[in-house]
């Protein structure tokens, strides 16, 4: 019974942790314009996600020691300081973009201006780094942001011709007033948000941290394989519910209020306020999981102690980093950056990174001298090699794209 | 003194605004008009679901001030921008219009923030015919300026 709670504990938290600001901001955009013609690149890049976090977690199962850990040891200094450098800076960005996130979330709820309201937040989210449990910060902020469900609920009372939606979703079309390359510069954007390189970061990081052993292979598998996709439902629902709602006006979503509108609209105060719930929820807990891997990274390539599980004076380091980039998140955010902007960055910059932090994790986890019988299987490197590819043609892609269509403009 | 010629004539060109030809004029001009109406229309949709009890008034008010900056922004962005002569007549009907439309929107704004209720409706109504004038300014300026005779 105990084993069963674990299972359904991990699949919930990975549903609500799954959504991001990058997710909600993305999601909703492409929503609005280009309805579910995009929806493929989101269930491509769940798949892409769950592939590599299953071997990132099954690296940190079978040797006790996070992936990015051996990287370093594996692959030399050099390729580990790249894979350190635009790693971490994707992830920095990130962090930045999630506390601008909840400062949104609670400027909807407070109207007081975001800025006034983002050094508070930064205290608070190093305040939960700092003393609460892993697993109560990830199960609490997990579990509350399965709010974002209403979502899937507001779709379905929009009552939204289904078969058009499926269609659109499955015909590699978009719409007539649309450029190709601002559909291609979406494609990408959709992608680096949902394959973002802290998810990988955390989840195996936070393996360590709850000290999985092989015997929880099961369980994270579970986790992954049922978890990842039904959060990645989420998704498509915010953008679902966007293209109902501003679709037929024409209209653009360039600020998280405009996300949560198509509850209200469909649901009503209630909705939108379980909504405002599940906003402050996902950006909060990402805010946290970002912050740590920044810490996780550094630490872990500089050879530091590292990790909530051990005490604050053992890995003080450590909690250096943290401190240090809950500053420069708070700097940047006074400074009046638009969140959204610095998200729409995060996303893009998101896939630029994506080799760097993908390729080691192909090549640790299937290294028989850390992983013994549990290397990759052939379909786990056959994917894997699949999506390298992919990830490396949005890599290449993402800045001529972003110039050429101005960011989507 | 070459150099301090050539000096002051980059940074004098660098402080009047360039002149972008026609296309990239009408392009910048349709994105403007076109982010001013999805900002006008949000604004709308915010107010009638107000109105229909959906919608808390912090959520309402912050909705609004957002669509305030956007079309501000919009405005701003277009109106900085030196237009080709052939289109100064679409100049003054897009800065004109998007004039139009901030205003309305801060109006609205106004009345949000005062907790006017009763104007809503009608603040509604005013915006979307905003938002459907936009709409086809948004329109026109798919092709390029019709010459006269």
């Amino acid at each position: 019974m105990k084993k069963v709670f674990s299972v359904a504990l991990g699949v919930l938290t990975a549903i609500g942790g799954f959504v991001d600001i990058g997710d909600l901001v993305t999601n909703a955009q492409v929503g609005a314009r280009f309805g579910l013609s995009l929806g493929w690149v989101v269930v491509a890049g769940i798949l892409g996600i769950c592939v590599f976090a299953e071997m990132s977690g099954r690296v940190a199962a079978v040797s006790q020691r996070a992936t990015f850990d051996l990287i370093r040891e594996r692959l030399g200094p050099r390729m580990g300081m790249a894979n350190l450098v635009a790693s971490m800076s994707v992830t920095l960005l990130t962090f930045i973009a999630e506390i601008g996130g909840v400062a949104l979330a609670l400027q909807l709820v407070s109207s007081v201006n975001y800025v006034l309201l983002v050094p508070f937040i930064a205290f608070a989210v190093w305040l939960i780094l700092w003393r609460a449990k892993f697993s109560v910060m990830e199960n609490v902020l997990g579990l509350v942001g399965l709010a974002l469900v209403v979502f899937g609920v507001a779709l379905w009372q929009l009552g939204p011709d289904w078969g058009d939606l499926t269609h659109r979703m499955l015909a590699v079309d978009k719409p007539g007033d649309e450029q190709w390359r601002t559909w291609a510069y979406y494609a990408v954007a959709l992608f680096g948000a949902a394959l973002t390189p802290y998810e990988v970061f955390f989840f195996s990081s936070g393996g360590v941290e709850e000290r999985w052993t092989v015997e929880d292979l099961g369980t994270m598998r579970t986790n992954v394989f049922i978890g990842f996709p039904l959060g990645g439902m989420l998704s498509l629902a915010i953008a679902g519910s966007a293209a109902v709602v501003f679709g037929p006006m024409d209209a653009s979503v360039d600020t998280l209020g405009q996300v949560g509108l198509p509850v209200a609209v469909a649901l009503g105060k209630i909705g939108l306020a379980v909504a405002l719930i599940g906003f402050v929820a996902a950006t909060l807990g990402a805010a946290c999981e970002c912050g740590l891997s920044v810490g996780y990274s550094i630490a872990q390539f500089s050879g530091w102690q590292w990790g909530k599980y051990v005490r604050a004076d053992v890995a003080a380091r450590f909690h250096v980093i943290l401190v240090l980039s809950a500053v420069v998140a708070t700097g940047v955010l006074m400074t009046t950056v638009d969140p959204i902007l610095v998200t729409e960055a995060s996303v893009v910059f998101s896939a630029v990174a994506l080799p760097l932090t993908y390729f080691p994790i192909l090549v640790v986890a299937n290294d028989p001298d850390y992983m013994g019988d549990h290397t990759n299987g052939r379909l786990a490197n056959a994917l894997g090699s699949v999506y390298l590819v992919v990830i490396g043609v949005a890599a290449l892609a993402a800045i001529p794209l972003m110039v050429v269509t101005r960011m989507g403009a | 003194m070459v150099w301090c010629l050539a000096t002051t004539a980059v940074l004098s060109a660098g402080c009047a605004p360039g002149t972008p030809d026609g296309d990239s004029w009408r392009i910048d001009a349709q994105r403007a008009v076109s982010d001013a109406s999805s900002a006008v229309q949000t604004a709308e949709l915010a107010l009638r679901q107000h109105d229909r009890g959906r919608v808390f008034d912090r959520y309402l008010q912050t909705v609004l001030v957002d669509s305030e900056e956007a079309v501000g922004k919009a405005g701003d962005t277009i109106g900085s921008k030196q237009p080709p002569r052939a289109e100064r007549e679409r100049y003054d009907a897009v800065t004109g219009q998007l004039d139009e439309a901030a205003g309305l929107v801060s109006i609205a704004r106004i009345a949000v923030v005062d907790r006017e209720t009763d104007r809503y409706d009608s603040l509604a109504d005013r915006l979307e015919s905003a938002a459907q004038a936009l709409q086809r300014l948004d329109d026109d300026l798919q092709h390029p300026p019709r010459t006269s005779g």
